[in-house]
């Protein structure tokens, strides 16, 4: 019984992640109608540039966790104005496209500059296990999960109270309505990807400080999808529930599957047939919009 | 490729299968060339020639699901293993004779296809893209672990293609064959697009509810173009098994999907040409960039890492400065010079 008690609360606290991560895909989405296949190589130079600044400028990881939160909004700024508002009206696949060209760009910086080897932040957190009486987690995971948490608030508490919140909310919902009370939609564009950015970063700092860095971690990116869909694609607060699901999905896919079918690498495969399986079934996901085309 | 009957008694909808008389001659020049000129060249240069065709076959299927219907499929790669696995499984566990275990491959590639992209033919596009990633990696996976088809995670050993006891030994003899798939492969292409059905996949591409109010069947053309581009799929990734004549796993990897997609973008979304331009690019371009790195570098960790990003680099610029490929690049240096041509014609005419 621990070992499924153990499975499943670092399932959740893995979900957490996806959670964080999907929230910056779906708005997005939302905003702008774009797939983001960049996401994961931007939580992957998020981690990169933050333990770069760690190693560089000696301010410690909290430190130069906020400076990157601010480099990495130049960036999604930068690739909203360079690259994807001249894609505005550009067809899906295009778009779909560019992000990929641009998650290769990425990927091929990290491997220029750092190499392929891992790489780990300095411990600064003294991993001790914590006891939560019926099962023993590393500290470190608390902090993360308490990190994610705060995000997701905070991003709530931004979409729901201030102006800028209404305005995006607003853009999300009908970009043509929003258009014509005069929403500057390519500055809630730009706010979107800053917003991506920043829980990608986020995300890519707190897995690196766990696990350590390889370029690999931009599979985090892709390991969003089946929570995007399990969630309903437009629905950020089904997505953030279907993320913690996602991750207890593949720890206990993991963890137990393997144990009886003997196939290993299932955990991280699991998702993606509950994917498949959700789109059979309920393609509008858990809290969706429901627009199937009736054939 | 230019059929008699044409010329006096053209298709009830005024379609030829090639538009203008170039287009014709140029067509069978170049098959031509490809025949005769492949028996003289090194290994070296009839193996990338063999790559570049296959890769147009299996382009032409994208191409058809893309850029003519579009249905977008990050999982073309994977389906071009199904078709290889399965192919090397019908030959060398069941027995079957190699063109009929080719055909098969391409069916069950079909098949496959349908039963990832069945639920999300109902949906918008976005679902069909992240339900053929799944089906990429879910394919991937599968691959690596059912190694009652693959028979180890890194692919199996396929040796020499054979049909009815003649072994193609010789690598340009193997050209040959790949060469009249893919020319066969070219003119069912090329018939479907002139056809009433090709042409509604483009309306309900481009305007789904007016081609549904003027009688289209969506579902039925969507089946259509999914089962036949994977058809396209499986086919070549059999051919390609024997090309290499080892079926690597890692050759159907999500990279090389991507490049796929890269393909027909680059060579030009919904035509034959572009599925043509597009191989010979993705094909030619890391060949020659890794001379071009082995010369000027000597260092593998960084040669590797760049020519990924000057693909990335490559993928992005094309995409906000030539969105419709090399495939639009050529018809304008072609009507540049039929135009020429023409006022020549006139001038003379005149005098």
């Amino acid at each position: 019984m621990d070992y499924f008690w153990g499975l499943l609360i670092n399932g959740i606290l893995v979900g957490s992640i996806y959670s964080m991560v999907a929230l910056g895909f779906v708005l997005i989405y939302k905003a702008s109608k774009v797939l983001n296949f960049a996401q994961g190589e931007l939580l992957m130079i998020g981690a990169y540039i933050c333990l770069e600044l760690v190693y560089q400028l000696q301010i410690g990881v909290p430190g130069a966790f906020l400076l990157t939160l601010v480099l990495m909004s130049v960036m999604a700024i930068l690739i909203e104005r360079l690259v994807l508002r001249r894609m505005m009206n550009a067809p899906v696949m295009s778009v779909v496209m560019v992000t990929i060209g641009i998650g290769i760009i990425l990927r091929s910086i990290v491997l220029l500059v750092w190499g392929p080897i891992t790489l780990h932040f300095p411990a600064w957190i003294r991993d001790v296990p914590v006891d939560l009486g019926f099962v023993r987690v590393s500290v470190i995971y608390i902090y993360s999960f308490v990190t994610c948490l705060i995000f997701m608030a905070g991003f709530g508490l931004f979409f729901r109270y201030t102006r800028t919140g209404l305005v995006m909310r607003a853009a999300a919902s009908s970009q043509v309505a929003a258009r014509s009370v005069g929403v500057p939609l390519h500055r809630v564009f730009a706010l979107a990807w800053v917003v991506a950015a920043i829980v990608s970063a986020a995300g890519g700092v707190i897995t690196g400080n766990i696990a350590g860095l390889t370029p690999e971690l931009s599979a985090y990116g892709v390991r969003v999808f089946p929570a995007v869909i399990l969630g309903g694609l437009d629905s950020i607060v089904g997505t953030t529930i279907a993320g913690v699901i996602i991750g207890v999905i593949e720890e206990l896919g993991g963890g137990y599957l393997r144990d009886w079918t003997g196939l290993s690498g299932l955990g991280t495969v699991a998702p993606f047939i509950v994917l498949i399986i959700i789109l059979w079934i309920r393609p509008q996901g858990l809290m969706g919009t429901k627009e199937v085309e009736r054939l | 490729m230019k059929q008699s009957a044409e010329k006096h008694h053209p298709m009830p909808n005024g379609l030829p299968l090639l538009e203008t008389q170039f287009e014709r001659y140029g067509a069978a020049a170049i098959i031509l060339v490809l025949v005769v000129g492949s028996q003289f060249l090194s290994g070296y240069y009839v193996s990338l020639l063999t790559t570049i065709t296959i890769f147009s076959l299996a382009a032409m299927g994208l191409n058809l699901l893309s850029g003519n219907a579009g249905l977008i499929s990050i999982a073309h790669a994977a389906f071009m293993g199904v078709g290889a696995f399965t192919a090397a499984w019908f030959v060398i566990d069941m027995g079957l004779p190699l063109l009929l275990a080719l055909l098969l491959a391409g069916f069950v590639t079909a098949v496959v296809g349908l039963l990832f992209g069945l639920p999300s033919l109902r949906l918008s596009g976005v679902y069909l893209i992240l339900a053929t990633f799944a089906a990429q990696v879910i394919l991937y996976w599968f691959f690596e672990q059912a190694l009652w088809l693959t028979k180890s995670p890194d692919g199996r050993p396929v040796g020499i293609a054979s049909i009815a006891g003649f072994h193609f030994d010789d690598s340009a003899h193997y050209f040959l064959l790949v060469l009249a798939f893919t020319v066969a492969g070219g003119v069912v292409y090329l018939n479907l697009l002139r056809s009433g059905l090709g042409r509604s996949m483009e309306a309900i591409r481009d305007r789904p509810v007016v081609a549904q109010l003027m009688g289209m069947n969506l579902q039925k053309t969507k089946l259509v173009a999914f089962a036949t581009g994977h058809f396209y799929a499986g086919l070549a990734g059999a051919l390609y098994g024997w090309h290499l004549q080892f079926v690597a796993t890692e050759a159907f990897n999500l990279m090389r999907s991507i490049e796929m997609l890269v393909l027909i973008i680059i060579g030009g979304l919904g035509s034959l040409a572009g599925a043509v331009l597009g191989a010979i690019f993705i094909v030619l371009v890391p060949e020659f960039l890794d001379m071009a790195g082995n010369r000027l570098l000597d260092d593998v960790s960084v040669i590797a890492p760049l020519r990924l990003g000057i693909f990335g680099l490559l993928v992005v610029l094309f995409l906000l400065y030539e969105p419709r490929g090399l495939a639009r690049s050529w018809r304008k240096t072609v009507h540049l010079f039929n135009n020429q041509i023409f006022k020549n014609q006139t001038k003379q005419n005149r005098s």
